[in-house]
């Protein structure tokens, strides 16, 4: 378990709200593959995510450099699968850069 | 001021609307797509209001593509039985919140689902019959089912007082009605029986 370096509780606050939200065009192809939206994914970080699913924080190397990423991997039922969460707070949003099954348990 | 692309640190992020080919099954088609674009290194993202929109639009022209029923149809199919939500995802036997995206309009509903669908909404037998099956316990959804009993019988006996208007026989129409209402739900599950 790793300690998130963008904080959960403002995870959680910018996810309520789409306008401050951010998704990368992968991330909205694998949801609709598996018959979710983003307002399920923003309900899954505002209500399910916890510091326990984060193994790993490292500064953004592709997308926005001056920040930090956090990883995270969580149990999503309608996935039945443990999914990769990968996302970041840039300024006011947050933006969310990977969302994949997790291939270390496939 | 426009904003910089943070993966280059070079382009200028703009919103475009740009042609994008959606691929569903064995099809494809071309839709509008509201995105943001860095005009360097050409990262595709969404922003706020772009997400739902984009949503939006691809499962809407999915359900065009498949001939599926409208997020807005089927709101007006749940609302016309007062079905809860997570009723109707018992009786399809769908996952939690399956039905809430459905009818939030961002993913379209299976085939298979929509074809079940088009059958309780035109057939309220069918509708109660698998409001029973799942054990569903919803007073507000029994009284539609009640109103529908009762329009049934007005109609039934309706039917038999035009038919037996002319004849002086001592006979009470409300208990034929019931008899008939009772012979036809009989009928019904026969052939169900027989069907499956």
């Amino acid at each position: 378990m790793t300690a998130p370096a963008n904080p959960l509780e403002l995870v959680r606050r910018l996810a309520e709200s789409e306008d401050n939200c951010v998704i990368y065009q992968p991330v909205m192809t694998e949801l609709r593959h598996y018959g979710l939206d983003s307002d399920d994914l923003r309900d899954i970080l505002c209500s399910e995510l916890g510091e326990g699913h984060c193994f790993k924080s490292s500064p953004t190397r592709k997308y926005y450099p001056a920040t930090v990423s956090d990883s995270y991997s969580i149990w999503i039922n309608e996935c039945g699968a443990k999914m990769y969460i990968k996302l970041l707070i840039s300024g006011e949003r947050l933006v969310i850069t990977s969302f994949k099954k997790d291939e270390r348990y496939a | 001021m426009p904003d910089l692309c943070s993966v280059c640190d070079t382009g200028t992020l703009t919103e475009q609307v740009v042609p994008f080919l959606l691929s569903h099954g064995s099809k494809e088609i071309m839709i509008e797509d509201h995105r943001t674009v860095c005009d360097a290194c050409g990262a595709v993202s969404y922003v706020g209001e772009q997400i739902s929109r984009h949503e939006l639009a691809v499962a809407s022209k999915i359900r065009e593509m498949d001939g599926l029923l409208s997020a807005d149809t089927l709101r007006r199919i749940r609302l016309k039985y007062k079905f809860r939500q997570t009723d109707l995802e018992a009786m399809l036997s769908v996952g939690p919140k399956t039905w809430t995206r459905w009818e939030r309009g961002k993913v379209p509903q299976s085939k298979t689902a929509d074809t079940l669908i088009r059958v309780l909404a035109d057939d309220p037998e069918v509708a109660r019959r698998l409001m029973q099956q799942a054990r569903i316990d919803n007073p507000d959804a029994a009284e539609v089912f009640a109103a529908i009993d009762e329009d049934t019988k007005r109609l039934a006996e309706a039917n038999l007082r035009t038919q037996i208007g002319l004849s002086t026989l001592d006979i009470n129409p409300e208990d034929l009605a019931q008899r008939a209402i009772a012979a036809v739900r009989k009928a019904r599950l026969e052939w169900r029986e027989k069907a499956a």
